[in-house]
């Protein structure tokens, strides 16, 4: 496992364009959303929680699909495949992934603040929301960019299946970090946030389950 | 020579789609043989190849490697198998010293000396493997199969996209593993370079097996008229 992990932190470093086109495409998205939701100040405050994790989703995308293309353009998965476990190749994949999206997170929180004037607010309570919430969005992401990878429309593919099945650990960030920003006078942060844990929970050993089935031929 | 079967297949069948790629094979293969595959283009080699490393499950009949069926666990069998396919199985962003400390990281084992210097990449240690020719590419995978020197070894056209200098290093490398009591499968549709390196031919044609008996027995007229 350790090797694996190691494998995919080299290839993440020296495929670090990729990852620099990931924070990129994820900033203007964030961009966009703002110049579409108008010069309303308050509006701009209460959508923020969804356009960061809209825009983590969408760049989310890329990050996964380019996690797989490494194992497919020259056969290198067979090779993985003969010397470690389907579960263990998948778990290293989405313990990067996960990482990955968590410091993107991290990374768009000031740009939130800035494009949207929103006060970080709870700022440990934000982080842990997106500790979790990027965890929820891993599991399945990396799952998926494997099942997507053996297809030839594979960029088609990824949101196709990926999207529908996140919806409720989306729903979940979302809701968290709404309270996060805006405070919980009624305390339901906790409540979002175990049934985001759940999500994860299943998500990451049923995802775990699954991946021999995925990544080898049937 | 110790006679225990190291391949049974008895019945195998694989289907991709519709389409059944090979249709009821029924061979056997001791430790230490080396086996030449030839056929013509689509003749079921290369799907062959992956049902023997594993990676392809049969869709009918019965594959035992080293004495136990496919459909158990498979993780002890591919301990013991060394795959050099179609594909270099190459990272393309990673350079050779980085694909030799994984491989042997993965399993297990120290990393020998001199390995670089054996397929003529030491100079090339850390450039990413993006920049190399495909010959280039075949001679780090080569050094994968070294590395592991694994029981069963399976290659897929290993003489294509070398240069001259590049196929009497493949021929060295299989002859080393022949010495050493492996057993090696070998397909390629350039059977005289593959003929001296093996003991037994098995001729397919559209999935089906047409002629087996020893390697130097097959003739290029063999295959083209296994066909036909």
């Amino acid at each position: 496992m350790m090797a694996l992990l190691h494998k995919e932190f080299l290839l993440a470093w020296r495929g670090r364009a990729r990852v620099a086109a990931s924070l990129t495409f994820a900033a203007a998205t964030l961009l966009m959303f703002s110049f579409s939701a108008g010069a309303d100040g308050r509006l701009l405050q209460r959508l923020a929680p969804g356009f960061l994790w809209l825009a983590i989703l969408l760049a989310s995308t890329l990050t996964l699909q380019a996690s797989f293309d490494a194992e497919t353009q020259d056969g290198a998965l067979d090779g993985l495949i003969l010397s470690a476990s389907a579960a263990s190749i998948f778990y290293a994949k989405a313990l990067t992934n996960w990482l990955f999206l968590a410091a993107l997170g991290f990374v768009l929180l000031p740009l939130i603040a800035a494009l949207f004037d929103a006060q970080l607010g709870a700022l440990d309570r934000l982080m842990s929301v997106l500790l979790l919430g990027t965890a929820g969005l891993a599991a399945p992401g990396t799952l998926y960019a494997a099942l997507a990878g053996r297809s030839r429309a594979a960029g088609l593919m990824l949101p196709l299946l990926y999207f529908p099945l996140v919806i409720p650990a989306l729903v979940s960030s979302v809701k968290a970090s709404e309270l996060a920003f805006f405070g919980d006078p009624m305390n339901q942060w906790g409540g979002w946030m175990s049934l985001l844990l759940a999500f994860c929970l299943i998500f990451w050993s049923l995802c775990g389950a699954l991946s021999t089935a995925i990544l080898e031929d049937g | 020579m110790n006679l225990q079967p190291i391949i049974r297949a008895d019945g195998l069948c694989r289907r991709q789609g519709l389409r059944w790629v090979l249709v009821h094979l029924n061979f056997e293969l001791q430790t230490g043989e080396s086996l030449l595959l030839a056929g013509g283009n689509g003749a079921g080699k290369s799907t062959l190849l992956r049902l023997l490393s594993t990676l392809t499950p049969p869709s009918q009949g019965e594959l035992e490697l080293f004495g136990t069926s496919v459909k158990v666990n498979r993780r002890p069998q591919r301990n013991r198998i060394g795959l050099l396919g179609h594909t270099n199985q190459l990272y393309p962003e990673l350079t050779p010293s980085d694909h030799l400390q994984l491989w042997s990281r993965l399993a297990g084992m120290e990393l020998p000396k001199g390995l670089l210097d054996r397929v003529e990449l030491a100079d090339r240690a850390h450039d990413p493997a993006r920049t190399f020719s495909a010959g280039m590419c075949k001679r780090l995978a080569l050094a994968r199969l070294m590395l592991l020197n694994p029981d069963l070894i399976l290659l897929d056209e290993p003489f294509g996209q070398l240069d001259a200098q590049g196929v009497s290093l493949m021929q060295e490398a299989v002859e080393g593993w022949r010495d050493q009591g492996k057993t090696v499968v070998l397909a390629t549709h350039l059977i005289e370079r593959g003929k001296p390196l093996c003991d037994r031919a098995l001729l397919l044609a559209h999935g089906r097996l047409k002629w087996t008996g020893p390697a130097a027995e097959l003739s290029a007229s063999m295959v083209a008229g296994a066909d036909s």
